[in-house]
C-alpha cells in the first residue's frame, strides 16, 4: 500500500516542483518524466501483485478533518483502473514533454506540467480511496486539475467558454455525490466505505434516491446522454495529452464510482440494470451517430468517447442483470466484459488523441478538411493511426475486438434461461454502434492521412520527435498485444469484476479459465489474420519482383488536371449513412445553388449542433433564469462582497450553535 | 487432413468457380454464348503475372489493403463448416465471422480512400453507408439462429435441424441473410458488378486503381466472401447427408446459389441509390421477425 502512497506522492512533489522550476525548462522536464516514470513502477507493481492474487493490507491513517480516515485499499478492482490511470498517464505524460517543446509556447507549459501531473495522482488516489471524504477530496482535485487543463490556452474565447461549462457540469455532478455520500453516512453512522457495506440495505425510497444521484453524479463525469454536455466541448479545447488522460480514464472514473458503488451496496432491481442498459445503448448511439458528421478530429474523438461510454454502461448494465436475476455468470461476464472495453478504450482512445495532437501541431488546424496526405509525410504517425482507428471499431486481431465479443456473447447467449428475450436487439444496435464506427474512423483516418493534402501547412508535415512517438508506439503495441494475446487483460477484467459480483476466487478463477480458452482461440485466428498477411505480402513481393512496377497520376476518369480540392471531403463521406438517419440527427443544411445560365456565387454550408446543448437545455433553463434572476442580486463579482458573506455565514452558525 | 485439404479446394477453387457459373447463367438467360465457366480463374491467373501501377498519391496503405482483406477472408472461411466440420470451431464464433468481414471492408475503404480519387472516395462513402444497415441484418439472423440451435457458433448455427415449428423463422433469416449476401458481396440489385460508369459503382469503383497481383488478390477475396456466405445459406437448406456426399452436397449447393444468384441478376436492374436502404431495412425487419418467432 505505501507503493500506492508514493506514486501519489511523487506525482504530487514533481507537480510543485515542476511549476517552480518552469523557468529552467529542461529540469521541469527532468522532474515530470521522473515523477512518472517511479510512480509508474510503484504503482504498476502494485497493481500487478494485486490483480494476480496477492492480498495487500490497508492503510489506514487519522485525518484532521472530522469524521474523516485516511483509509486507501486496493483490491482487483481498484488494481485494474490503477492500471489504467498509470499507463495512460505514463503515456500521456512523456508524450506531454515534447507537445510542449514543440508547441513553442502555444502551450503554457506550467500549467500544463502542473494540472497534468495533479490530474494522474488524483485518479491514482482516487482508485485506492475506501473514505467517502477522501474519495470526495481527490474526485474534486480531479475535475479542478481537469478544469485547469481544459482552460490552459484560456486566451480563445471558445476554450474560456468550454472549460466554465465543464466546470459547472462537474460541480453539478460533485453535489449529487456529496449528498449521496450524505445520505448513505447517514445509514450507516460513519464515511467509511466499508461501514457503508456492512449495514443493513436502505429502504426502497431511499435506495432510489441514492440510486438516481450516483447516476447523476457519475454519469455528469462519464458523459452518459443527456448529461455529456460538456464532454465533446472541453476534449477538444484541452492541450492533446491532457485530452488523452482526459477521455482515456478520467471519464472512466465514472464508471468507475459506479462499480464501487455497487460492489459496496450489493444488486439493483431488475428495472433499474434495464434502464442501465437502455441508456448505455442510447449513449453508444448517439454518440458514434454525432462523431460520424463531425468536422473537428478532436470533437470526432470526444463524441467517440461517449460511444464507448455507452456501450460499457451497457456491459455494466447487463452485468447488473446478471446479478438481479442472481445468476454470477452472467454478472461476471458482464462486468469483465465492461471492464475490458474500459482497459480497451483507454488504450486505443489515448493513442488516437496522441496522434490528433501530433496532427493539430503539424497542420494548425483540427479541421480534417485541412488535412490529408500526411502519411508520406508523416509515415510512424499515421501508421500508428491507423492501428488506432482499427481498434476503436473493434475489428479482430486488435485489442477493440476482444471486449465487444464478451458482450456480445452475453447478448447472443441461446443456452441462458435469462429474462431478457429480446438482448439480441441491443446485440444488433451494437452492430449499427459498430458499422458506424467503421464509418467514423474511416473518415477520420482515411481523409485525414491519406489522398492528398488539402492545404499548404499539411504539405510541409513531419514526424515529431521520440519523446512523442514512443509512447503513442508503446500505446500502439498493447492494441496489438492484446488482440493477440487477450489473456493477461481477460484476467484483470475478471478478477476485477469478480469483485464486483462478489464471486469467491475459486469461482473466478474457473470462469477464467472458461472464457481465456473461447478468447485465446479469437486471439489465435487474429494471430492467423497477421501470419497470412505476412505471408500474402511476401508472395505479393516475390510476383513483383520479376514484374514492371510503374506510377502514375491517380485515375481521373480522362480528366487531365485533378486537384486536391476534388477530393471527396470529410462532410460529403458520411453524407450517405448521415441521410438515412438525418431525422436523429438534425443536420441544418444551407444551400445557395448556382443559378441562371451563367452561375456566379453558390455556397453549401451544414452544421450539426449537439440537441442536448443546444436544443434541449435552453428549454429547460429558460423558465429556470427567470427564477434565478433575484439570487443573481447578491453576485456583484466584489471580493469584499463574498468576503462578507462568508463571515456573516459564520456568524449565524456560531449563533445557531450556541 | 480430409478437412484441411477440402478447406484448400474450397477456397483456393470455388471462388473463381461460383463467379464463372454466375456469368454463365446470366448469359444464357441472356441467350448468349458466354464466356468459359473458369474465365475468373484464368483472369486471376493471368493477373498474378501482371506488373502494377501505382498511384504516385498512394502509401503502403493501398498495398496492404487487398493482402489485408483477402487474409481476413482465409480467416473467416477457417471458421465456416466447408464439407465437414470447420477448422476452428468454438462459441461465439459467429461474431468472430461478421467482424472478420468488417475488417475487410475497413481496408478496403481505406485503401480507396489512399488515391485521393473523388470517385473512389464516393465508392467508400456509399459501402460503409450500406453495410452500416447490412450489420444489424447479419447479427440479428445470426441471433434467431443461434437461438433455435442453443449455441453461438456457425457450425451448429447452420444446419438443418429444429422441425416445421422453427421453419418460419429459419426462412425469414434465410431471406434477410439471402439479401445481405447481395448486398456485401455488391450483387444486383444493390450494385452492379459490370457496370463501367464509375457515378453507380460501389465496389467496383474502390478499387479502380489497383491492378496486377493486387487486383488478383482483390477478386479472390471477394469470390471468396461470396461462396463462404453461400455455403452458409446452403447448409441450411440442404440435408448434411446426401449421396454426394458432405463435399459433393456443399459443391451442388453452392453451384445451384450462383444459377439463383445468376437469376436474380438477369431477372431485375440495380435498385436507385436511394433505394438500397429501403431494401436492407426490409432485411433487418425480416430478421427481427425471424427472432420474434424463435424467441416465442
Amino acid at each position: 500500500m505505501s507503493l500506492l502512497l508514493a506514486a501519489v506522492l511523487a506525482l504530487g512533489i514533481a507537480a510543485s516542483l515542476s511549476a517552480v522550476l518552469t523557468r529552467y525548462g529542461q529540469a521541469a522536464r527532468t522532474t515530470v518524466i521522473g515523477a512518472l516514470t517511479v510512480a509508474g513502477a510503484a504503482g504498476g507493481l502494485l497493481a500487478l501483485r494485486v490483480l494476480w492474487g496477492q492480498d495487500v493490507p490497508d492503510l489506514v491513517r487519522p485525518w484532521l478533518i472530522p469524521g474523516a480516515v485516511f483509509h486507501l485499499g486496493i483490491d482487483p478492482l481498484s488494481a485494474s483502473f490503477l492500471l489504467l490511470v498509470l499507463l495512460v498517464g505514463c503515456c500521456a505524460g512523456l508524450y506531454g514533454e515534447g507537445y510542449i517543446a514543440a508547441s513553442h509556447g502555444h502551450v503554457p507549459a506550467a500549467p500544463a506540467r502542473f494540472f497534468f501531473l495533479v490530474l494522474v495522482a488524483s485518479m491514482a488516489l482516487l482508485v485506492g480511496a475506501r473514505n467517502a471524504l477522501l474519495f470526495m477530496v481527490a474526485w474534486e482535485t480531479m475535475a479542478l486539475a481537469a478544469f485547469g487543463l481544459v482552460s490552459c490556452e484560456h486566451g480563445k474565447p471558445e476554450v474560456r467558454k468550454a472549460g466554465l461549462l465543464y466546470l459547472l457540469c462537474t460541480h453539478v455532478g460533485s453535489l449529487c455525490l456529496l449528498a449521496l455520500f450524505a445520505l448513505l453516512g447517514r445509514n450507516a453512522g460513519s464515511l467509511e466505505f466499508d461501514a457503508f457495506a456492512a449495514v443493513p440495505a436502505l429502504p426502497a425510497a431511499q435506495r432510489t434516491a441514492v440510486f438516481l444521484l450516483a447516476l447523476i453524479g457519475f454519469g455528469m463525469k462519464a458523459g452518459f446522454v443527456p448529461l455529456h454536455i460538456w464532454l465533446q466541448e472541453a476534449h477538444p479545447a484541452a492541450p492533446s495529452h491532457a485530452s488523452a488522460a482526459m477521455s482515456g480514464v478520467m471519464i472512466e472514473m465514472g464508471l468507475y464510482g459506479l462499480l464501487r458503488l455497487l460492489a459496496l451496496l450489493g444488486p439493483i432491481s431488475m428495472k433499474a440494470s434495464m434502464l442501465l442498459i437502455a441508456l448505455g445503448l442510447t449513449t453508444a448511439v448517439f454518440g458514434i451517430m454525432f462523431a460520424m458528421v463531425q468536422r473537428d478530429f478532436k470533437r470526432l474523438l470526444a463524441y467517440s468517447s461517449i460511444e464507448n461510454i455507452g456501450i460499457i454502461l451497457t456491459a455494466a448494465g447487463l452485468g447488473c442483470y446478471g446479478l438481479a436475476s442472481a445468476s454470477p455468470t452472467l454478472a461476471l461476464l458482464g462486468f469483465s466484459g465492461a471492464i475490458l472495453h474500459t482497459l480497451n478504450h483507454g488504450i486505443f482512445k489515448s493513442l488516437l488523441f496522441l496522434s490528433a495532437g501530433v496532427v493539430y501541431q503539424a497542420v494548425g488546424s483540427r479541421n480534417i478538411e485541412a488535412c490529408g496526405g500526411l502519411q508520406k509525410r508523416m509515415p510512424w504517425t499515421c501508421a500508428l493511426t491507423a492501428i488506432g482507428a482499427a481498434a476503436i471499431c473493434g475489428l479482430p486481431p486488435l485489442n477493440g475486438f476482444t471486449g465487444e465479443w464478451l458482450i456480445y456473447s452475453w447478448l447472443l447467449r441461446p443456452d441462458a434461461g435469462h429474462g431478457i428475450r429480446f438482448a439480441a436487439l441491443a446485440a444488433a444496435v451494437l452492430a449499427i454502434v459498430g458499422a458506424f464506427a467503421v464509418v467514423a474512423f474511416s473518415k477520420c483516418y482515411g481523409l485525414a492521412c491519406l489522398g492528398q493534402p488539402r492545404s499548404e501547412a499539411a504539405r510541409g508535415a513531419k514526424d515529431p520527435s521520440w519523446l512523442m512517438l514512443g509512447p503513442m508506439a508503446l500505446l500502439a503495441t498493447l492494441c496489438i498485444g492484446i488482440g493477440i494475446f487477450p489473456a493477461p487483460a481477460l484476467h484483470a477484467a475478471i478478477a476485477a469484476a469478480g469483485n464486483v459480483s462478489h464471486l469467491s476466487r475459486p469461482a473466478v478463477s474457473a470462469s477464467f479459465e472458461e472464457w481465456s480458452r473461447l478468447l485465446g482461440v479469437v486471439g489465435l485466428i487474429g494471430a492467423g489474420v497477421w501470419v497470412m498477411t505476412a505471408l500474402l505480402w511476401v508472395y505479393r513481393g516475390l510476383l513483383l519482383r520479376r514484374r514492371e512496377v510503374g506510377s502514375g497520376p491517380t485515375w481521373g476518369c480522362g480528366f487531365t488536371a485533378p486537384t486536391a480540392r476534388m477530393q471527396y471531403t470529410g462532410s460529403s463521406y458520411a453524407v450517405p449513412t448521415a441521410r438515412v438517419f438525418t431525422a436523429l440527427l438534425g443536420t441544418r443544411e444551407e444551400v445557395h445553388p448556382p443559378l441562371g445560365y451563367w452561375p456566379a456565387k453558390a455556397s453549401f454550408e451544414s452544421r450539426t449542433p449537439d440537441p442536448a446543448l443546444e436544443r434541449w437545455l435552453p428549454v429547460l433553463t429558460a423558465r429556470f433564469n427567470d427564477w434565478l434572476s433575484l439570487p443573481r442580486q447578491l453576485q456583484r463579482g466584489r471580493l469584499q462582497n463574498y468576503l462578507l458573506y462568508v463571515s456573516a455565514f459564520l456568524v449565524t452558525i456560531l449563533l445557531w450553535k450556541l | 487432413m480430409t478437412r484441411v485439404s477440402s478447406y484448400l479446394l474450397l477456397v483456393v477453387f470455388a471462388p473463381p468457380l461460383m463467379l464463372g457459373i454466375i456469368t454463365k447463367t446470366k448469359a444464357a438467360v441472356a441467350g448468349r454464348k458466354g464466356p468459359p465457366v473458369l474465365q475468373p480463374l484464368y483472369d486471376t491467373i493471368k493477373l498474378l503475372g501482371k506488373g502494377a501501377v501505382y498511384s504516385t498519391t498512394t502509401t503502403w496503405m493501398f498495398r496492404l489493403g487487398p493482402v489485408i482483406s483477402l487474409s481476413a477472408a482465409l480467416a473467416a472461411a477457417a471458421l465456416v463448416p466447408l464439407g465437414g466440420a470447420p477448422l476452428v470451431a468454438f462459441n461465439g464464433d459467429a461474431i468472430l465471422f461478421a467482424y472478420l468481414f468488417a475488417l475487410g471492408r475497413f481496408v478496403t475503404v481505406t485503401a480507396a480512400l489512399d488515391t485521393g480519387s473523388s470517385f473512389e472516395g464516393m465508392g467508400a462513402s456509399r459501402e460503409v453507408a450500406f453495410s452500416s444497415l447490412a450489420e444489424p441484418a447479419l447479427i440479428l439472423a445470426f441471433s434467431s439462429l443461434a437461438h433455435r440451435a442453443g449455441a453461438l457458433s456457425l457450425a451448429a448455427m447452420f444446419a438443418p435441424h429444429g422441425g416445421p415449428s422453427a421453419a418460419a423463422s429459419t426462412i425469414l433469416a434465410l431471406g434477410s441473410l439471402f439479401i445481405v449476401l447481395l448486398a456485401e458481396n455488391s450483387r444486383i440489385p444493390v450494385d452492379d458488378p459490370n457496370t463501367h460508369l464509375e457515378l453507380t459503382m460501389i465496389h467496383e469503383v474502390m478499387v479502380l486503381d489497383h491492378g496486377g497481383p493486387d487486383l488478383a488478390f482483390i477478386l479472390h477475396g471477394a469470390g471468396l466472401k461470396l461462396v463462404l456466405m453461400a455455403s452458409l445459406l446452403v447448409r441450411l437448406i440442404l440435408p448434411d447427408k446426401t449421396f454426394l456426399g458432405p463435399l459433393g452436397t456443399l459443391a451442388f449447393g453452392l453451384a445451384a446459389a450462383a444459377v439463383v444468384i445468376g437469376l436474380v441478376e438477369s431477372s431485375m436492374a440495380r435498385l436507385r441509390l436511394v433505394r438500397v436502404p429501403q431494401l436492407l431495412v426490409a432485411a433487418i425487419c425480416a430478421s427481427v421477425f425471424g427472432l420474434i418467432l424463435a424467441l416465442r
